[in-house]
């Protein structure tokens, strides 16, 4: 392999080839996509057990979307993001459960701490490549996770935190959970409209160029390291306020719910990777996609005995990972690509 | 407990981190290949010794000599239907290794229904005692094995023509090919062998540990600290970065809170990963290469 | 008398025991051509990276516009109008022609509409803007050169360092290039070079600083500096035709 063809750590990724869009163009792209993702709700919205894997699913994707903008688009392959998530979950609770503050402004804290707590653990090993940044994320989520057992009095240690069922607008509990499915839904909107305002900003452009080549970047007169810790700070923010309603939907947060890493860590990586990593759209494809897919296997083999969706689960990864590295927003793209391509030729 | 005591049961501890860890830098080091799977080799080692004790009565000692090659086998079969296919890679490799720690780690809670076994062995559960402190003789095995196994790995990687082909392959890809060694091969019998010690470690383990398919989590970012801290592809760094990792387990434990022990040896992980990122015997600038140079 | 427009005064580069840069002094002026030649091994990219700020002297400095900028990274000397080139063109490939030269031209048109209203100027003048929406991946080699020289324009630079901007372009390549830096000199740009092909140093340079083994060992006008018997024995030990 010539020194030209450093493989990437990403792998490459699908932009729009061609068009920066205009800005009218994309409010449209972006309010169709958004119409779009509505339809599941709007469909299933009788049924509780979709319901659930509906909300759920609006929840993980605007997860994915905010653990893409630092790992997909900053090329910073991270499996910490759990610490954000849970940090995010403890504290909307907290604030809420002793100070009654209510967690649409509870919310804000953790995420403001998150963004200045992310770019803090994450600096100094900004200069480890590749796997070894992944592992040192990794270290992170384990070291919180112990310390999230021990600290008893602020999380409530292993048995975690209980929110009473006190259904109030002012505290984000519903007692119809459609409403939960609604908030989710704002909250990926959120999410998504961020990324595109970020990706149409000088701080996207900066990103995508520190991802493909730091030397490159600098040699342009980007401050790599000020760009990965904005993006970073933007990324953990996010995730924390996702953790926060996470919290007020389940009302029951514990250690092992918020750092177990196929269900929170790696999971926002795996969608991303199914779906497409570092794209807009790829994130929230990957959520809609294996989310329910999970849910359906859990039902559909939960009786079979412990483990075996799981195992199932496992294959899809296993099998995403070697066949489907730029996942299907690269698949649907790579497709455009062709028949442009095809079409340029006649 | 006084300080003796609390540094034999580290350094014993140690033994176990070492062990499970050695195979982990052997294919960390040479291949450059993130197994998060390494720590369910080990379980399914343990599962295998419980297999043969349950149809063969097999001490796990004796056992030893079947699943160690079975897990070679097992290794080299991952190896190249997953891994081969991912060179190059780190962020697949890491899922698809995930995807096999899943995989693997439910099967057997599916197989098993959750029910938990234990591997009985009879020269195992012999104690003596050093001066007044007792030591078990499974943990002092371990120990002995670790070391005997450093040594062994040693010498191998020294002396015969596959060793001396795995340290040319780790040191230049395309220097190694150039001068015909199959790196192919060799990285395939590099894996192997990283999931036979694996084996090793399991069987050791099984009459230690109470068996359950999570088992391997509990290795598995101890194997990542001892690696890092001892450096990438040096067998001396895997058996001394697990000593330390045990002594400071077992001193944090002691001095500071039981409960904080594995936030204290991974904040240490993590400060080495950060101020010397390769390991107290790795070559330096490996990190920082990482998985991109080798063509 | 004013400070000359770049100055390097006595820069040492030493590794461990080797001194890969030998006290090497040397002025521009605003507007100059200069390039640097010199055998395989003779610190040439050392040098180069020193002023690039990839690394920081032993000793000596690097002024700037009257700025001393040794302390500084390469994306400050950037910002104070250093632009350069890479040797291996090293263009975004996830990102389209247009959207490459935007990275640079971010710099001082930080929104979107400016930076791609600058951008689309710099692939003018390089000549690339009917490739501005082809992915960068896709571009022939000379085209990735111009890229890397686009991207460089867009920063606005005041000096710019071309790294062996003609290897491995063919004859009419070579000549478009020549054509194109003497459009951007005749607008102002200063140039350093570090170039192998003398006939390329001879048609395109006004002075010539010849490195060997670390040290300057000579520096003059290019067609004089090309037949001194020294430079040509430490070049090649063979006489050029």
């Amino acid at each position: 392999m010539s020194p030209n063809e450093e493989p990437p750590l990403i792998p490459e990724t699908n932009r729009p080839a061609g068009s920066i869009l205009s800005g009218r163009r994309t409010t449209i792209l972006y309010l169709a996509g958004l119409g779009l993702a509505l339809v599941p709700f709007l469909l299933l919205s009788r049924d509780l057990f979709w319901l659930n894997i509906i909300t759920y699913t609006y929840l993980f994707a605007g997860l994915a979307v905010a653990w893409n903008i630092i790992a997909g688009f900053g090329g910073q392959f991270s499996l910490g993001h759990g610490v954000f998530f849970a940090v995010g979950a403890y504290t909307t609770s907290r604030l809420f459960l002793t100070w009654g503050i209510s967690p649409w402004l509870g919310i804000l804290p953790g995420a403001l701490l998150c963004a200045v707590l992310g770019p803090l653990i994450f600096l100094p090993t900004f200069r480890l490549k590749g796997s070894f940044f992944a592992i040192a994320t990794l270290a992170f989520n384990e070291v919180a996770f112990v310390f999230a057992n021990y600290m008893e009095s602020l999380t409530g240690g292993p048995r975690g935190l209980q929110v009473p069922f006190r259904a109030a607008f002012v505290n984000m509990i519903f007692a119809d959970p459609r409403h939960y499915t609604g908030l989710m839904f704002g909250f990926m909107a959120i999410a998504v409209a961020i990324s595109v305002v970020l990706m149409r900003s000088r701080l996207g452009y900066y990103l995508l160029a520190v991802r493909e080549d730091e030397d490159s970047a600098r040699a342009a007169g980007i401050s790599v390291t000020g760009v990965k810790l904005r993006a970073t700070a933007l990324s953990a923010g996010l995730t924390a306020i996702g953790g926060g309603l996470f919290a007020m939907y389940v009302r029951t947060i514990d250690p092992i719910s918020l750092f177990t890493l196929s269900d929170v860590g790696v999971k926002f990586a795996l969608l991303s990777l199914i779906g497409g990593i570092g794209t807009i759209t790829g994130p929230v494809l990957g959520a809609f996609l294996i989310i329910p897919l999970e849910s359906y296997l859990r039902a559909l083999f939960g009786g079979a005995g412990p483990g075996v969706h799981l195992v199932l689960l496992g294959f899809v990864m296993l099998l995403a990972a070697l066949f489907m590295r730029r996942g299907v927003a690269g698949a649907i793209d790579a497709m455009r690509r062709r028949w442009r391509h095809r079409n340029q030729q006649r | 407990m006084d300080l003796v005591h609390i540094l034999v049961v580290g350094l014993l501890l140690g033994g176990i981190y070492g062990l499970v860890s050695i195979g982990l830098n052997l294919i960390f080091g040479v291949i450059r290949i993130v197994n998060f799977a390494h720590g369910e080799f080990v379980m399914l080692a343990m599962y295998g010794a419980y297999l043969c004790y349950a149809t063969m009565g097999l001490d796990p000692y004796v056992s030893t000599l079947l699943v160690v090659p079975a897990l070679f086998v097992f290794g080299v079969v991952v190896y190249r239907l997953v891994l081969q296919p991912l060179h190059n890679e780190s962020s697949m490799q890491i899922f698809a290794t995930f995807g096999l720690l899943i995989i693997m780690q439910n099967v057997i809670l599916a197989i098993t229904r959750g029910e938990g076994y234990s591997v009985p062995s009879k020269a195992a559960a012999l104690t003596f005692g050093l001066g007044d402190i007792r030591i078990t003789t499974s943990r002092l095995v371990i120990f002995l094995a670790v070391t005997a196994t450093a040594v062994a790995l040693h010498v191998f990687l020294k002396k015969t023509l596959i060793g001396k082909s795995i340290r040319a392959v780790t040191q230049d890809r395309q220097s190694a090919r150039l001068m015909g060694i199959n790196v192919e091969r060799t990285y395939t019998i590099t894996f192997g062998i990283g999931a036979a010690l694996a084996g090793l470690a399991g069987v050791l383990l099984s009459p230690i540990y109470s068996l359950s398919p999570g088992i391997g989590g509990n290795f598995i970012l101890a194997a990542f600290a001892v690696v890092v801290l001892g450096g990438l592809g040096s067998v001396a760094g895997a058996y001394f970065g697990g000593m330390i990792v045990g002594l400071v387990e077992a001193l944090a434990g002691y001095y500071i809170d039981p409960e904080l022990k594995q936030a204290i040896w991974f904040l240490i992980f993590l400060a080495v990963l950060i101020v010397r990122p390769t390991g107290l015997f790795g070559q330096v600038g490996a990190e920082e290469i990482g998985f991109r140079e080798q063509g | 008398m004013s400070e000359p427009f770049f100055r390097v005064h006595s820069v040492v580069k030493r590794f461990g025991g080797l001194v890969a840069v030998n006290e090497v002094s040397f002025d521009v002026a605003r507007g100059e051509i200069v390039s640097i030649i010199g055998p395989n091994g003779a610190g040439k990219t050392t040098l180069f990276n020193l002023l690039t700020g990839q690394l920081k002297p032993s000793a000596g400095e690097v002024r700037l516009n009257g700025n001393a900028i040794n302390a500084l990274g390469p994306d400050q000397r950037a910002r104070l109008g250093l632009g350069r080139t890479f040797q291996i063109a090293k263009p975004l490939t996830a990102l389209t022609t247009l959207e490459n030269a935007m990275v640079g031209a971010f710099l001082h048109h930080p929104r979107l509409a400016d930076a791609e209203a600058k951008a689309h100027e710099v692939l003018r003048e390089v000549g690339l803007d009917g490739r501005a929406r082809i992915r960068a991946a896709e571009l022939t080699l000379s085209e990735r050169r111009r890229l890397e020289v686009a991207r460089a324009l867009a920063l606005e630079p005041v000096l710019i360092l071309l790294d062996e901007v003609m290897a491995g372009l063919n004859q009419s390549e070579v000549q478009a290039s020549i054509d194109l830096f003497r459009r951007l000199n005749a607008a102002g740009l200063t140039f350093l070079i570090i170039e192998h092909n003398l006939k390329v140093v001879r048609a395109f340079s006004e002075r010539v600083i010849v490195l060997d083994r670390g040290a300057k060992i000579a520096e003059g006008d290019a067609e004089q500096i090309l037949t001194t018997p020294e430079v040509v024995t430490a070049y090649l030990g063979k006489r050029k035709a």
